[in-house]
């Protein structure tokens, strides 16, 4: 029990660097650290929990192996992030998993359940839409936006410099944008968001 | 513009995060199940040992990764530098060229003339004198060395007759 508190207070760094001393235990720590993380993540590009789950497994064994080659320039979260990106990559490639077609996407709902399915609906389409953008666009919006990293750490994960790493994710942004102003469920949307929009903006002149 | 458009990603990026449909295993014991499978796959792996290069590579690749951008950048530069310069180096040499030969077949019609209006001056003669006419279509259009040259023939005729 004491042990594993003195687990907890380590600093991934100091973990690492036992684990190179042949201090496998200390991986377990780094492991349940960072396992619902490299989850969420995997299953951003996975879109199935069981395929995620061997994703994040591949990563986490990569990383073992490849310990060695982890200078600590960068953190052990962004190397870890960094593995499991290019894993779930490389396993996309392999399997070439098809996304949802955004035109099989049933849109027609029963007047009653309207509301929960228009939402539901939306919430379908936006995901499609942000798995339609090119690999290192999506990755870049999904840390930034899902996983709230600094353009640094987007950076480090995708290794790319900093202003590439800010471009991507711009781009995404403005690919959304684009769409969403072509699809018309994602038009009442964004008209939403363009109303509040619009309401704060009266609010600032009005302030002004 | 840059103020309200940054704020439109922002409302965009709350509105995103809003439609997160994604949704993961909650309870403990799915990831300690997890954490279970990667740690009895961890203990069948060792950690590869870093050769000599491992520590450069490692270091030559984060030291080139940062200016990889600006590599591309210059790389890019030159290319159409180098593309343009070419371009306009050819044009200028093909201009060249082609007023060189221009020049060089004026030169051999010329000489080529010269020797036959030598060989039988009394027909060129006249032929000059009908090209000379003022009445004549092609006198307006012709140019300085065409004068030029009717002149040296004209000479050559005299001294011949």
């Amino acid at each position: 029990m004491k042990r594993e508190s003195d687990q907890n207070l380590k600093t991934d760094l100091q973990l690492v660097e036992e684990v190179r001393q042949g201090e496998r235990s200390s991986f377990s720590e780094l492991v349940k650290r960072h396992q619902r993380g490299l989850l969420r993540l995997s299953m951003r590009f996975m879109k199935d929990a069981d395929i995620a789950q061997d994703v994040v497994q591949e990563a986490f064994i990569k990383s073992y192996e490849k310990l060695n080659l982890f200078e600590g320039r960068a953190s052990f979260k962004s190397w870890l992030y960094q593995i499991t990106v290019n894993t779930a990559r490389n396993k996309l490639r392999e399997n070439r998993y098809d996304f949802t077609n955004i035109d099989d996407v049933n849109l027609g709902v029963s007047a009653t359940a309207e509301k929960v399915l228009v939402h539901a609906a939306v919430s379908e389409l936006i995901q499609t839409e942000v798995d339609r953008l090119p690999f290192k666009q999506k990755t870049a919006l999904v840390l930034r936006v899902y996983e709230d990293m600094s353009f640094a750490e987007i950076a480090e994960v995708m290794e790319c410099p900093y202003d590439t790493a800010k471009a991507n994710y711009r781009h995404a942004l403005m690919k959304l944008k684009e769409t969403f102003e072509t699809q018309s469920e994602l038009r009442k949307w964004t008209e939403d968001v363009g109303g509040f929009f619009m309401e704060l903006n009266t609010k600032f002149a009005e302030a002004e | 513009m840059r103020k309200t458009d940054s704020m439109k990603d922002m409302i965009l990026i709350k509105k995103l995060k809003a439609e997160d449909n994604l949704e993961l295993p909650m309870d403990e014991m799915f990831f300690e199940d997890l954490h279970n499978k990667i740690m009895m796959s961890v203990e069948k792996t060792e950690i590869k040992p870093a050769s000599k290069w491992t520590k450069t590579w490692v270091f030559l690749e984060q030291k080139t990764m940062n200016h990889r951008a600006k590599m591309k950048k210059v790389v890019k530069l030159g290319i159409t530098a180098t593309t343009l310069t070419l371009g306009v180096s050819l044009l200028n040499y093909s201009l060249n060229l082609s007023k060189q030969m221009d020049y060089a077949g004026n030169e051999i019609n010329k000489t080529s003339i010269l020797s036959e209006a030598k060989k039988n001056p009394s027909e060129w003669s006249e032929l000059v004198v009908n090209y000379q006419r003022e009445n004549d279509f092609y006198a307006d259009v012709l140019s300085q060395r065409d004068l030029e040259t009717m002149v040296e023939i004209d000479q050559v005729i005299s001294q011949s007759l």
